[in-house]
Formats: structure tokens, sequence, C-alpha cells
């Protein structure tokens, strides 16, 4: 499944700033068509009712974490295999092993640059 | 039985092996919960001895996950092996004790435990790996060029700054070793032993924090052999150790290779080598000493450092503002300059922020309110991601710090109360403050947004904090089970009744006295303190880089003369304002304090260069199989770093010559002399006069004065007949050319590449002295300053013009007769000064100055020396000597016949430096006359 500039993708962040960040960075990649989440919860909502090509999502937030999305779209009946990027802080790169066991496609570690996120989804969708 | 359940496990993980792709983050999850099972089942069933192996190779696959430029291909051998090696003996229905597993594994066991603090393990697992390790399959050729040499991969766990420093310290242990090495030699005392045993201990743990495994089990070894038989030392040996760790660390810090160890040190990895080879099999004390136990306190020390390495790196280093640090500081520019972008930041930061003042005061009241806790950390954590996007840096900064403390609250490392919510309260005042500022800039639709004067003091504050609590955590660890066993000593909250005098003083370090003195009430807790002290002495010393050091010299330079210009200014001095003129003395004498103060800055002892030379003196020695005692004396000397760099090679030269030349090639001469036997070669160095002087002294036969006059003759240096003083004739070895001819003719001279030795020292504006009595001896005697960047000057005036000659080439002053002017034929004027004949010039023609006095018996003629060289400067008058701060000329007036730099003089304008041995050798040409 290579990656295309029409896929769906969604951006999961608490924080509204660092969700703009990351929708500006994906328009510069070419990539228009990006939804956000503010929590799990309306992630999980708005995967279930469309049909989404890539997660973007912030490991720490309230109420649910990342690590908990992931594991709970990957146990999910329709969109199981979607793949899914964490994004992480330096200091919980730890985090990932346990993020790769739950089946994450790959991570990120912020601050990153728009370069660093094309690199990313050229490997996922490789 | 048990290899059965096992097999389907095994079975498993080579299929799994077999169809995973290790760039892949989801086949490397995959991975790691198929080994989980492995290990679990190795468990049940009892295999011991693969536990840490299989482990390892789970640690090994989260190294790989965490650190992405990992070798996927050498995880994939390693990963296999492993596996084969465990159905193999399974197979076999051993217990895998015999079994090989690949040398990865191995490291990764032995830097876990070294982490872990070293509790002896079994050493089971350890055992098949001295045999992998003696049968290594490539052995590297000793000393040949083509050294293999493998790319080095840093541990994820370690940060770029605490490798870096760990290396840049690597070269001055191993040359303190080395000094320890050649005085063990010299004579042999426990004491000695034991630090260069320390030093190798420290050497092995630190080298297997960083996974430097061959370093590791060398040093091992050596702190083995040095340990159990210290007898059989070869010192030959040790010292080829050391200089292989240099290579090694040389490699590591230039290209980030390891080389592996020659097989002539191969020994030290398993010192029981050849007779006993089983026996080293066998867990013996020894060879359980692969789990490091590093003695606590240097593990507190280490580990307090890592922290405040780690703090200062995460702290500064990814954040770092990118402003120009000569460039304004007060004012930060906006790099992000989407407005909308950091409009929607600053108002939603602000939202967060107005929620946390409500947490913290629940918090304090109830410290361990977890979700309020959680809750205020999430707003750091979120803040300083998004921060780091819009480079916010002081932002950042700032929400990293606190982030750091509330982590470590959070994670029960303490409660967070008294001076700790104090701080997050005033963190988040500051993080306010900050974000009304870049609101304010964007508002105004500025550029730029001003710097926070109250962010550092905070920010120091926090880190006080933090290191308070951290000595307490360390000391407590390494207090072992006990201390970690009463959470009332750990939880010590820093007095809430202090509260109220801790917000009357500003003190950065309230928190901290605060602890102090409640530790001081148990006198039992003396490791508490020693950890406190520990602490405090390791923020007294902090790495500047020179560039940054330099910087700081060379606006010290200017303020020292812009000081002097502003004192000496006609309308300050007019105004005889007593208090101004107090005032501006008292200045002037803070100035000259600072601008001594960066000097010392720069200064580092000569220590390090004396010891290199008793390293070639010793090696010289035994390859001409001379008998030489070196001793040094003023090792502590300093001098600027620039200076000490330079002078190693030229130090080389001399002592190279005193061994070669100077020492008697066979001690039957030296015995005949009526000599000791055994030659002795000086290399003393002290202070006199705002220079350093380092003296290279030999007792051996002494410059051959007449070999030499002899070549100077047939070289057309001097005539039949003409008077020369010793002095004269034995600088004529520094002339260059001049020493190969002595060595081809195999006269028992000495110089070779004496040139290249007056040449360094002419670089660095020193100069070199030679003494020597036949049958007695030589020594060369450097004469250098203390620092490139000042020169001692004379002011001299010639017409209206001022120019400056480095008082180190000038010899004397004299007000000329008449009489003892004369002009000679093509050779100019020339100056009788007691019975020598000396050339004359006048600086006033040189530089065609118009006013310049004609009548050489109104001025002053300045003697100047170069190369023994005589030759006489006529100015019009001395106007004094100072330390003349040295400016470069700028390209356009590089190469100037007699001209070497410029300075600004106290009144402001320009002084030209005379280069003298330009001008004598101007003058020696008679191009001069005139």
């Amino acid at each position: 499944m290579p990656a295309n500039a029409n896929m769906k993708i969604l951006v999961v962040d608490d924080f509204q700033t660092m969700r703009r960040i990351i929708r500006n960075y994906l328009r510069q990649l070419g990539f228009n068509n990006v939804e956000e989440a503010e929590d799990g919860d309306v992630a999980l909502e708005k995967l279930k009712e469309t049909a989404f090509d890539f997660v973007i999502t912030d490991w720490n937030m309230p109420k649910m974490t990342g690590i908990d999305l992931l594991k709970k779209i990957r146990a999910a009946d329709n969109f199981k295999n979607i793949p899914v990027l964490i994004i992480t802080a330096e200091a919980e790169k730890e985090n990932v092993v346990q993020a790769a066991q739950a089946g994450v496609n790959d991570y990120i570690v912020k601050p990153f640059t728009p370069e660093v996120l094309q690199t990313k989804i050229e490997k996922i969708f490789s | 039985m048990m290899s059965e359940k096992i097999t389907t496990e095994l079975d498993a993980v080579a299929e799994e092996l077999i169809t995973a792709d290790l760039a892949n983050l989801q086949d490397l999850g995959r991975l790691i919960t198929c080994f989980q099972i492995l290990l679990k089942r190795v468990a049940d069933c009892g295999i011991t001895s693969a536990l840490k192996p299989v482990s390892a190779a789970i640690d090994l696959i989260k190294d790989a996950i965490l650190n992405e430029s990992a070798d996927r291909k050498q995880l994939l051998n390693v990963l296999n092996a492993t596996v084969s090696c465990l159905q193999q003996s399974t197979r076999s229905g051993s217990t895998a004790d015999n079994v090989k597993f690949p040398d990865e594994l191995f490291l990764k066991i032995t830097t876990a435990q070294e982490r872990a603090g070293g509790t002896a393990g079994d050493t089971a697992s350890n055992q098949p790996q001295h045999a992998q390790l003696q049968g290594d399959p490539n052995p590297p050729d000793d000393q040949s060029a083509d050294r293999s040499l493998h790319n080095y991969l840093l541990p994820l766990t370690i940060d770029e700054n605490m490798f870096a420093d760990f290396l840049n310290e690597q070269s001055s242990i191993l040359d303190k070793a080395e000094g320890n090495i050649l005085s063990l030699e010299k004579s042999f005392t426990k004491d000695v032993l034991d630090d260069v045993r320390r030093i190798f201990h420290t050497m092995k743990s630190e080298s297997a924090v960083f996974e430097i495994a061959s370093i590791a089990l060398l040093c091992h070894g050596v702190e083995d052999l040095l340990d159990s038989q210290p007898a059989e030392i070869s010192f030959d040996k040790l010292l080829l150790v050391i200089d292989w760790l240099k290579y090694a660390f040389d490699c590591l810090k230039t290209a980030r290779m390891l080389p592996d160890v020659p097989e002539t040190l191969r020994v030290f990895i398993n010192p029981h080598d050849a007779p006993g080879g089983q026996a080293a099999l066998k867990p013996s004390p020894q060879g359980r000493e692969y789990v490091i136990n590093p003695e606590p306190i240097s593990a507190m020390h280490s580990s307090v450092r890592n922290q405040e390495l780690s703090d200062k790196k995460s702290a500064d280093e990814p954040y770092a503002p990118p402003v120009d640090a000569s460039s304004e500081k007060t004012s930060l520019p906006l790099v992000h300059m989407d407005v909308d972008l950091l409009s929607d930041f600053t108002a939603e930061v602000q939202e967060h922020i107005d929620t946390i003042d409500q947490r913290l005061l629940v918090l304090e009241n109830d410290p361990a309110d977890q979700e309020n806790l959680n809750a205020v950390f999430r707003v750091f954590h979120t803040i300083k991601g998004a921060a780091g996007f819009l480079a916010l840096d002081e932002i950042s900064k700032l929400a990293h710090m606190t982030e750091n403390i509330l982590d470590r609250a959070r994670k029960g490392e303490f409660q967070l109360s008294g001076g700790r919510i104090d701080i997050i309260f005033e963190a988040v005042d500051e993080m306010k403050r900050l974000i009304q500022t870049i609101h304010t800039a964007i508002a105004s639709g500025s550029s730029s947004y001003p710097s926070s004067p109250t962010l550092e003091p905070l920010i120091q504050r926090i880190q006080t904090v933090a290191a308070g609590s951290q000595v307490l955590q360390q000391a407590g660890a390494s207090q072992g089970p006990r201390r970690q066993m009463s959470p009332s000593h750990q939880d010590r909250d820093p007095a809430p009744e202090q509260a109220p005098v801790q917000n009357e003083q500003p003190d950065s370090f309230f928190s901290l006295n605060a602890e102090v003195a409640d530790l001081q009430e148990n006198p039992d807790d003396a490791m508490l303190n020693s950890g406190m002290h520990v602490s405090l002495k390791m923020r007294e010393s902090i790495k500047v880089d020179s560039e940054r050091l330099d910087k700081l010299i060379d606006a010290i330079g200017e303020l020292v003369i812009i000081e002097s210009m502003i004192r000496q200014d006609s309308s300050i001095t007019s105004l005889a304002s007593s208090v101004l003129l107090q005032n501006i003395s008292q200045m002037d004498k803070i100035t000259r304090e600072l601008q001594q103060l960066a000097m010392s800055l720069r200064m580092i002892p000569v220590k390090g260069t004396f010891q290199k030379m008793a390293r070639v003196v010793r090696d010289l020695a035994k390859k001409s199989n001379k008998k030489i005692e070196f001793i040094s004396s003023g090792e502590d000397a300093m001098l600027d770093k620039s200076v000490v760099d330079r002078i190693g090679d030229p130090l080389i030269h001399l002592v190279r010559n005193s061994v070669d030349h100077g020492i008697e090639a066979s001690s039957s001469h030296r015995v005949a002399a009526d000599k000791n036997e055994t030659g002795k070669i000086e290399l003393n160095a002290y202070h006199k006069g705002g220079n350093i002087f380092i003296e290279v002294k030999d007792d051996g036969g002494g410059l051959d004065k007449k070999s030499i006059l002899a070549k100077a003759k047939e070289r057309g240096l001097t005539r039949e007949g003409q008077v020369l003083s010793d002095r004269e004739i034995f600088n004529f070895i520094l002339l260059p050319g001049f020493s190969t001819a002595l060595k081809l003719t195999e006269v028992s001279g000495r110089g070779v590449g004496m040139d290249v030795v007056k040449r360094a020292m002419d670089d660095l504006r020193g100069n070199i002295d030679i003494e020597s009595e036949e049958g007695a001896g030589t020594t060369f005697t450097l004469r250098l300053p203390l620092t490139l960047a000042i020169i001692d000057g004379m002011l001299v005036r010639i017409g209206s013009e001022r120019y400056i000659i480095p008082t180190l080439s000038i010899v004397e002053a004299v007000r000329p007769e008449h009489d003892s002017i004369t002009s000679l034929v093509n050779r100019g004027e020339m100056i009788t000064i007691r019975d020598n004949i000396i050339p004359l010039f006048r600086l006033g023609t040189l530089f065609s100055i118009a006013d310049a006095r004609q009548d050489p018996a109104e001025g002053i003629v300045i003697v100047v020396e170069d190369s023994g060289k005589m030759a006489g400067i006529l100015v019009d008058e001395l106007l004094g000597q100072q330390s003349i701060v040295i400016k470069s000329m700028g390209a356009t007036m590089k190469g100037l016949p007699g001209v070497s730099g410029g300075s600004i003089l106290s009144d402001g304008r320009v002084g030209i430096i005379i280069d003298v041995a330009g001008i004598v050798k101007l003058a020696m040409s008679g191009s001069l006359a005139g």
C-alpha cells in the first residue's frame, strides 16, 4: 500500500497547537486529506464512522493514552490493520518497545521536522 | 521432557526470525514477544544458564527498536546464533553450559549487570565467552597499519555529551597511568601500583558502561594481573597497553571506530591463558569479577555527574537558543513566524496554565494526589513538545526543567511539598510571563521578543531543588537496602515549617540548605553528606570550549584598552573630580584583575607534556642501550594552553638529542670521565619575570665547540680570527642545514633539526639559549611567554610615531657617543658597544618618518638580539614598558618587513609592534644601510 497524496489521515493529539503543526507538516508533504481528534475516544468514533488510511497519535494524552488507542485499534474488527505512527518525547522513548509489541508501525520523536515525518511515512507505506 | 516444551518455542522463534524484517518495528515487536515467551519457558524448565543469554537477546532487540541506526544484519546473526545454540543444547540434552553464545550477548550481560550495580551473578554464562574470545577467528596483526577497525555505536541510554566527556578524560587518565607505570619501573611502591590498578579498574567500569567490551576486558585483565601477580608485570607490556588504549580512544574520538586488541595484548584478556587455561574457566574470584562492583562513592559520583550531564544536555542542547552567542542576548527572535500558529499556541498554553494553579493548590495539601500530579505534568510536557516545534526555547527549557521535577515526583522519587511545590508555582508564574511576553510581541508585530531576566535564576533554582533530591536519592541507593526500605528517610520532606524562612531569603540554595541542615542532624548519615559534597563539588567545574574562552579573553582585552582610553582621556582628567578619579582608578584595578583572571583561565600545567618526555627518554634509552635517569621538576608551572600544545615537538627534539647525542654512547666513557654510569637528563620548568623557562639538561659530553666552529668557518658563517663567545658558537647549531652537516660528518656534535626547535620558539615568541661545557653536559633553556595574546613591550617614540619593541628581544639601551658610530663600506652604519661592533639602523629611515632625529647622539640605541645576532635600533625616546595586547593587522598588512603586529595603545592610537627577527635580518643583509 504505497502512500498517496489523497490518503485519509487522522491526527490524534489533545493539544490543538500540536495538531495544527502536524497538519501543517502533512500539508507541506502534500497530504491534504487530514482530520483531527482531540482524544482517543473521539479518534475511535471517527475511525468507526469513516475509513482512514493512516493514524498519527500522540503518546501522552489524558483519558486514553496513545498506546491504549493503539491497542484498541489493533483489537477492532474493521480497522485493525490501519498503520499507526506514534509520537513520543525523547524521555518516553523507552515506551516504544511496549508500543512495538502492541503493533505500532513506527514512532517519531518530538520535536521533528517535516522531512523526518516524510521518511517515516515513506517507510510505513513502502 | 523439559527440552520438548522448549523446542516448540525455539522453533517458533526460529520461524519468526526467518520471516521477520528487522527494519520493521512491528516485526521487532513480535520478536520480543516470542523471545519473552521463550524466556519464560527457559525459566520454567530451570535452564538457568540460558536465562541471561535470552534476556540479553531481548535487550538487543529493544536496542534495535530504540536505535534506528543499529546494525540489523548483525542483530539477525546474533539472534539466529542464539537460537541455534539453544537448539543445539536442547537436542544434545545438555544444559547449555558448554554452548558458545555470541559475543554480543555476553557484552550485553556485562553492561546490564554493570548498570544494575554489579551484583555477583552466576558466572556460568560468562564462561563460554572466555573460550569464544580466545578463539577469535580473525586475530588482527599487531602494529600493522591496517589494523581492522569496527564501527562503534553508542548505547542508546547514553548521550553524546557524556561520551565526549568520557573520551576527553581518558587521555589525561592514560597519561597519568603512564607516569605511574614509569615511576613503578623505577621504584616499586604499593601506593603507585594501587593507583595504576585503580585507573584500570575505573576505565574498565566506565568502558563497560559505554559497552566497549574489548577495552573493558583488556582493562579487566590488566587489573587482574596487577592484583594477583604484581611481581610478574612486564612494564613494556603495560606501556604497550597504554599505547593501544590511547590509540583506541583516539579512534573512538575521531572516527567512532574501535580497533581490535592486538595479538600481543590479548594475553591480558585472559591472564591465566597458557598453562592454566582450564583453571580460568572455573569461577575463581577473579573470573567472577566481570561483574564489576564499583565503589559506592565512585558510583555515586558518576551517577551524580551523569545526571548533571544529562540534565545539562537535555536542558541546553536540544532546545539551545538558535541565537548567535555574540548577538544581543536580551532579545530572542521569533523563528517560527507563522503568527497565527504562535498566537494560537500562546492562547492554548494560557488556557492550560490557568488550570494548573488550581491543581497545584490541591497538590500542596495532598502531595500524593496522582491525578492532579499527572495533569500538571502533562501540561508542562505538552508545552515542551509544542514549544520545541515552534523554536520557543525559553518556554521549552522551562517546561522541560519543570517536567523533570514533576516526573520524578510522579515516579515517587520524592513528594511534591515544601520547597518543591513552591518552585513549581514559580515555574507556572514564569511560564505565564513568558507566554505573555510572546503574546505581546506577536500582537505588536515584532519579530523578536525580549528574553526573560528571571528565567535563568529560576532554572538554576529548579536545578538546585532537583540536585538536592538527587543526592538524597543517590546516597540512599548506595546505602544499600536498609535505606531503600526506610521510606521515612527517602520521603523526608524538606521541612515545611521552614517554608516562610525560605520565602524570605532569595538564596537559590534554600532547599538544599534545608536538606543539609536536616542531614547533619543525623551524624550516622555521613554518606549522605559526602554525597552532598560530591554534588556541590561537581557544580564547581564547568567545561567550556576554548573558542568561547578566547572570545571572553578578546572582549576583556578590548575592555582593558577602552578602560585605559577613558582613564587617560583629557576631558576626564581635566574634570578633576576626586570622586570620579577615585572611581576610575577603582575601575582600573578591577579591569586589571579581570584581565589576569581571564588569562589564567587558559593556563594549564606543563605536566602532561613533561610526562610524555619521560616516556620518550625511557623508550629511546632502551633502544640505544643507555642507562638514563630522567628527572623532572616544576611540572605544575602553568602556561597558556596554546603554548603548551606547541612546545611538545620542540621538547621532544631536545630530549631526543640529549639521549642520542648528549649522553655518552657507552657507560665506560662516563666512568672514565669520573661520572656516574647512569646518565641524567633533567627537565625543569620555572617562572621568572613574566616568562616561563624550560630547561633540558643533560650531564653528557657537551657540545663539541671545535667541530662546530670548523663547520661554521667552512660554511662562511665566521671568519678566521674572529673572536666568538661560546654562546655565539653554540647558536650556529640553530641555523637551518647546519646540524645535518654535522651529523653527516659524524662529528660528535648534535642538533638534529635544531633549526626546527628554533623556528618553533620564534613562532611562540620565545627564544632558546644553549650552555654547554665540554665533558660536563649541555643545557638548553627555552624562554617562553606565558601567553600568546599579550607581550611585554617597550614603547618607543620616533618623531611623532610610536612603536613597540618586544621586551624579550631587548638586550640593552644605550645613548651612543658620536665616535662610537662608524660607517663601513657595504655594511652601512655600525655602532661599537663595549668592543662589539654591531649594525645600527634607523627605524625612521625604514618607516620613512620625516621628523625623526638625525643625530644618533640625541637618541637612544636599543640593542636587540635574535638568534645570537645583535643589532642596534635608533629611536628618539623610550616611553616605557607595558603589557601589549596583540591585535592581528589583517591580511592587507601581512608580511610587511619589520612589522609583526599591531596593538591599540592607551590613548586609542595604533602602535606597530616591531618584528625584531626581521629587522636583524635586514640589518645583517646591509640593505638598510643608509
